[in-house]
């Protein structure tokens, strides 16, 4: 009899014994075990994201000949007009080496591309992440600035054995230095939660005064370079309009995205050279 | 307890636990897609639901406490929480579940559709507390929120079903387990 009440209280000790147990564990402990379940987790993903890789190979040989020749020969056109612009970029680079190199200035390009497919996204109301295939294994660090055509993606937040998460853009917790196109002063970059059925959107913060923004007139946010993790100049949205912030020092406005960014299937990580 | 049920038991933990594996990554490839409207489901009230009406305690717990671990390690939710939640939520329905059998012959698609109001409501609270009132995040917030209920609303009983019949292929007895509970 005197065990009944002991008993219907029994799953709240265990609770309070898991509380216990979780507030006395090491905080190492917790990361190892965060590791090995994220780890447990992570070929899942990487099998069916190229499942899908699969899927999308099976689909393209249905095509007929005829479809993929003319596929083919379009390719072709656009290997021929690339392989002309890298030319005129390699000299354009050279160039400007050469230049910097006489005011003895380091050269801009310190980077590797090391492209990775996305294995899984997660643009949630609350987090917007998405989980690369490629990881420690293959050099990926932690804080590394990720692009693709259209623009900045985010950055590497957390690297694991053969992926890696990456915290977008368009999150409330991503903020880097920008500038105007045409406008060398720093402007700050803030990510916001894209509505549903939506595009992505960011906020610019701390726009001079003077810059004139308005729909007949937007204007391109680049990268700025300052904050060590973004090289200078890589595209972000584009600047409809611009309004008094609160302190009327300084302007803010809404950022529109690349479209692209809510369904990327590559992306490419920025390594510096010397790593 | 004897060899032969403890194995059993642990069977159903297993199949539990695969169970929820799979049902997870069908979400994740189903947002996968839905990530071009920005819409998102988030589904946690399917996995602690069966455990918490048809497994014993102990069991239960370490399904839920698993689940709960797994979805911390691939959120950015703190290690833990999830699994504190689940275990919190899992308790609350074992303490009634007895009542709730008796009374409703749908208990576990309302005992799902219930426990992840909690849960989203939990982790909206969390992350977007201060800021649900601006910037159309409430909108996004409440349409997630609408789409979630819906989509387990269809998939929960389609779930329960599942596991209910690979158990019975197995020839495990859920019930009689159940049963030995009282």
């Amino acid at each position: 009899m005197a065990k009944r009440p002991l008993n219907r209280y029994r799953p709240f000790l265990l609770l309070g014994l898991f509380i216990f147990i979780w507030k006395v564990v090491p905080k190492s402990v917790q990361l190892t075990l965060h590791k090995s379940f994220y780890e447990f987790q992570a070929p899942l993903w990487i099998g069916s994201s190229k499942i899908e890789d699969l899927h999308s190979y099976w689909s393209t040989r249905t095509n007929s000949e005829n479809k993929l020749i003319e596929a083919g020969i379009q390719l072709s056109r656009n290997n021929h007009e690339l392989r002309i612009q890298l030319d005129q970029v390699k000299l354009q680079q050279e160039e400007l080496n050469s230049l910097r190199s006489l005011h003895n200035l380091s050269p801009i390009n310190n980077y590797t591309y090391e492209t990775a497919r996305v294995c899984k996204r997660d643009l949630t109301s609350w987090w917007q992440e998405i989980t690369i295939r490629k990881g420690d294994n293959h050099g990926i660090l932690k804080n590394s600035p990720v692009i693709f055509a259209g623009g900045v993606v985010g950055k590497v937040k957390e690297t694991y054995e053969t992926t890696s998460t990456v915290l977008l853009i368009t999150s409330r917790h991503f903020r880097m230095a920008a500038r105007f196109e045409n406008d060398p002063r720093p402007v700050t970059y803030i990510g916001s939660i894209n509505s549903s059925f939506g595009n992505p959107k960011g906020i610019v913060r701390d726009a001079p005064s003077d810059v004139i923004v308005t729909q007949e007139k937007s204007q391109k946010l680049v990268s700025s370079g300052l904050g060590s993790i973004f090289p200078e100049g890589i595209n972000i949205g584009t600047v409809h309009y611009l309004e008094p912030g609160t302190n009327g020092l300084f302007k803010a406005g809404k950022v529109l995205l690349d479209k692209r960014l809510l369904y990327l299937k590559e992306v490419s990580v920025l390594l510096p050279k010397n790593k | 307890m004897t060899n032969s049920k403890q194995i059993a038991l642990l069977g159903l933990i297993v199949i539990v636990l695969i169970s929820h594996g799979i049902a997870n990554l069908f979400v994740m490839e189903l947002n996968n897609s839905l990530t071009t409207l920005s819409i998102t489901l988030f589904l946690p009230g399917l996995f602690i639901a069966f455990p918490s009406l048809n497994l014993q305690l102990y069991p239960a717990i370490l399904c839920n406490t698993i689940t709960g671990i797994l979805i911390d390690a691939t959120t950015p939710i703190p290690m833990g929480t999830s699994a504190f939640v689940f275990l919190i939520v899992q308790l609350v329905v074992f303490q009634f579940r007895s009542v709730i059998k008796k009374n409703n012959l749908y208990h576990g698609w309302v005992i799902a559709q219930i426990t992840n109001f909690v849960i989203f409501s939990f982790v909206t609270l969390y992350f977007n507390g201060k800021y649900l009132f601006e910037d159309g995040i409430f909108i996004r917030t409440l349409l997630d929120f609408i789409f979630s209920q819906s989509a387990l609303a269809i998939i929960a009983p389609v779930y329960f079903t599942i596991i209910k019949k690979t158990i019975a292929v197995l020839r495990m007895d859920l019930y009689a387990n159940e049963l030995s509970h009282k």
